[in-house]
């Protein structure tokens, strides 16, 4: 049957057309078999999982494209998140309030990110390590200025960000549509797309052919930074709080969904609609292998696996090539 | 014995639908002989060795070593038939001892079953023995010459008992000194009865070495004959199907302002005091022995290197910070030596990389590429320098000939319009064909007005192409000859460090 074989050389031509085919071929079992799936409230709960995961997992991609890592996308979140809200119940003109309570998570979010970049571009650091730090740093400086607490009330206008519509839509979907489809434009149609790819695929290469290396890589942990930053406004303005533990756990199902959908972890390779579909795949089992009974930890074992297993046939497709 | 010890018979090879192998027949008549194989690069003689050496199987025809037949399936039944392969890119661990390399799968151990380092070393130095070399077994490889490395793999081939050994382009890395002596290797071997199919694009080697040479083209063995029927102009006019009527083109070229000088450049014990200048229309070769510098000046006038001292003029004009950035947006190519590392992005498309000097310039509104660009200047150097690929939005870089992925080095500077090239080795592993017209492409260049830097360690070239050629020796710059005194002599001579009278500007 020769269409059964164009379908089969398509679909399984690439790690992230996998993942697709394995998403949808999960999302109708589970609709299906799994009870109390098809839930409209619980679809609903998954549905907000998902733009927290998918606009976390979007900034990760960036860093991945040059083969690195951001640890401190956790600590982003917590502290922007409880520093936004200082200045959000500081007091006085509820959209005055707003703007800068807003502003300042942005700000955060860059900053750090901007930071980063220097320690990993100037310092030469590997962004494990250089990531690593700045996660120790600013995640326990938001621990340590609240001293744990949450600080709440927060003013009616930035709690409708998360709560709120807009045209019939829920705010933070469209936010989440809004991101998916800035980074996609920006890595695969912009000038500064094919720098990333160049850049993560040969540094010396790229240099040589009049690429700004070290700006582009700066560039890659000032996205990572500000896109965390939008997820705390956003998840904290759902919530209605600040809170200094934000994102805690995330970092494993970020860089799951990364893998999963196909960016390679060595760079050079990988693309934004992977790492949706990857992101809505790691929601999608998560809240369906708990629904049918199985413990956290065997889930968190799965993912691991799978993580493993798509890293693996991604060094396998590059060997396949040569 | 009256079989042949090697025999090829009406080969066949195809690969998606593409005819690479055409009824090759190949012979290696008895043990000991050196047989030499030339053809241009995609010709198939990769694929021709790789269905001998079991990494890839023939469609149809035999096989047939000393009458039998030889029907390996995989690298290690060639290697248990006796037949080694040295690489171009050598095979060989840096960070282990030669000791470690030569038994990596065949270590002898003690009766413990552990390895047993005594009689490895004992044994390793034996091998390198054979093969002339007086090195303590437990030196690490990754400090060696490619001259050692290579004679480490051949002492590994010999440990497997090999009796055919096939060299592929063994000498591009190798001062002559290795050279020589690689050969005196290969004929000890001929005369211990052990054979060797020799590949190599220097013609002049396989003339000099070689009993009979065999000639490939397009996937079908043009001829084989023995050395005494053989010369340089039959070996190429049956290589490339065509008579060449001169291997180096040369053109008459206006000559006109200066558009690159420099002077009093110097780094550590690199460089030393080096000034040269030039000027539009001319091509001026650099010329020297391995390690005399000539890359390391390119490389610091371009900007990849630090150096302690020197100014850069671009148009009469300082260069306070000479960076790749500035220089290709003010018209300066650099063609590196190293396409591999830094000329090309291998794992991307061929499109991908023609465009990826020039893409500054294809951004439009919100920083999107112009996609439409990409493909049309794409188009244009593929057509331009006839770069065979089969899709240039898909296929790898890493899939073309050597010299089809020199065309898209060279293509993808050409696309940034520059006024000044500096090429370092530009035909290194080019077959004749290709290189012919890459000495084309320089011409029309400099002819357009462009002013050129010819790195080469290739006298014969820089003599056919170039109006003058600089000399370098041990980081200093020792002599200048215009074309009129060409003399290969008097380049040997500035090269070996004797310093003309008056040193050029």
């Amino acid at each position: 049957m020769p269409w059964l074989r164009e379908f089969n050389r398509r679909a399984f031509s690439s790690v992230e057309r996998m993942s697709m085919l394995f998403f949808v071929l999960f999302l109708a079992y589970s609709l299906v078999f799994v009870e109390k799936f098809a839930n409209p409230v619980n679809l609903g709960n998954m549905l907000v999982q998902c733009v927290d995961l998918i606009i976390l997992s979007c900034g990760m991609t960036f860093v991945f494209m040059n083969g690195g890592i951001d640890f401190s996308v956790t600590a982003i979140l917590g502290l922007s998140s409880i520093l936004g809200a200082r200045v959000l119940t500081l007091g006085g003109s509820p959209s005055v309030l707003v703007a800068a309570g807003v502003g300042l998570m942005l700000a955060i979010g860059l900053g750090v990110g901007a930071l980063n970049g220097l320690i990993v571009t100037a310092l030469r650091m590997p962004s494990f390590i250089a990531t690593m730090a700045t996660q120790l740093i600013f995640g326990g400086l938001a621990l340590w200025y609240t001293q744990s607490a949450t600080i709440g009330d927060l003013p009616r206008p930035f709690v409708q960000i998360g709560r709120g519509t807009l045209l019939g839509a829920p705010i933070p979907i469209l936010i989440m549509l809004a991101v998916v489809a800035g980074s996609a434009f920006v890595l695969h149609r912009t000038v500064l797309g094919r720098y990333i790819f160049a850049v993560g695929t040969n540094h010396r290469t790229s240099l040589v052919s009049g690429i700004p290396v070290k700006r582009t890589v700066f560039l890659l942990f000032v996205i990572s930074g500000g896109l965390a930053a939008v997820s705390s406004i956003v998840m904290s303005s759902r919530s209605g709080a600040g809170m200094p533990a934000l994102g805690k756990g995330m970092l494993m199902d970020i860089v799951g969904a990364v893998v999963i959908g196909g960016t390679s972890v060595t760079g050079g390779r990988g693309s934004i609609l992977g790492t949706a579909t990857g992101a809505a795949l790691i929601i999608v089992l998560n809240n369906s292998l708990n629904l049918l009974g199985i413990e956290w930890y065997v889930i968190n074992s799965l993912k691991g696996a799978m993580i493993a297993l798509v890293a693996l046939m991604g060094v396998m497709q590059a060997a396949q090539e040569r | 014995m009256d079989a042949p010890l090697l025999a090829l018979v009406r080969l066949n090879k195809s690969f998606s639908g593409v005819r690479v192998l055409k009824d090759v027949n190949l012979t290696v008549r008895r043990p000991g002989s050196i047989l030499g194989l030339v053809g241009e690069n995609g010709a198939g003689k990769s694929t021709m060795m790789n269905i001998l050496g079991g990494v890839l199987h023939r469609d149809s025809g035999e096989m047939l070593l000393e009458g039998a037949p030889y029907n390996p399936r995989s690298p290690l039944d060639a290697e248990k038939a006796g037949i080694a392969f040295i690489h171009q890119e050598l095979n060989l661990f840096p960070n282990m001892t030669i000791a470690e390399n030569l038994f990596l799968n065949a270590a002898p151990r003690s009766r413990l079953g552990l390895l047993s380092y005594g009689a490895m070393n004992r044994k390793a130095r034996e091998a390198l023995r054979r093969v002339g070399i007086d090195l303590h077994p437990a030196t690490r490889v990754e400090g060696l010459s490619m001259g050692l490395r290579q004679m480490i793999e051949i002492a590994k081939a010999l440990r497997r008992k090999a009796r055919l050994v096939v060299f592929d382009e063994p000498t591009t890395s190798l001062s002559t000194n290795e050279k020589n002596h690689l050969f005196s290797i290969i004929r000890e071997l001929s005369s211990k009865g052990i054979s060797t199919i020799y590949i190599s694009h220097t013609l002049d080697d396989v003339l000099g070495l070689c009993q009979e040479i065999a000639v490939i083209r397009d996937g079908s063995i043009i001829g084989q004959a023995p050395l005494a029927e053989m010369t340089k102009e039959r070996m190429i006019s049956m290589m490339v199907g065509r008579k060449l009527d001169q291997l180096f083109p040369y053109v008459e070229k206006k000559r006109g302002n200066c558009l690159l000088r420099v002077e009093g450049m110097s780094r550590a014990s690199i460089l030393r005091d080096i000034g040269f200048s030039l000027r539009s229309g001319e091509i001026v070769g650099l010329f020297g022995l391995m390690g005399a510098g000539r890359s390391e000046l390119a490389r610091a006038v371009y900007g990849i290197d630090p150096v302690d001292a020197g100014r850069i003029y671009f148009r009469e004009r300082l260069v306070k910070r000479p960076a790749p950035e500035w220089w290709i947006e003010n018209g300066m190519a650099y063609i590196t030596e190293n396409r591999r590392e830094e000329g090309l992005l291998m794992p991307k498309s061929v499109r991908e990389n023609l465009v990826l000097a020039n893409l500054r310039k294809m951004a439009l509104a919100l920083g999107a590429v112009d996609t439409r660009r990409e493909d049309r200047d794409s188009d244009l150097a593929i057509e331009q320098l006839r770069i065979k690929t089969t899709d240039k939005a898909r296929q790898q870089a890493r899939k073309l000939s050597g010299g089809n992925q020199q065309k898209v080095v060279i293509g993808k500077w050409l696309l940034t319009n520059p006024q000044v090239f500096i090429v370092d080795e530009p035909t290194r592993g080019v077959d004749v064909g290709a290189k012919f017209e890459i000495y084309n492409h320089l011409n029309a260049l400099a002819q357009r007005g462009s002013a050129i830097l010819f790195i080469s360690s290739e006298m014969e070239e820089l003599i056919g192409v170039c109006d003058r050629i600089l000399v370098m020796s041990q980081g200093e710059l020792t002599g200048e000859l215009e074309r009129s005194a060409f003399s290969q002599e008097e380049l040997l001579k500035y090269a070996l460090g004797n310093r003309a009278c008056a040193l050029p500007s």
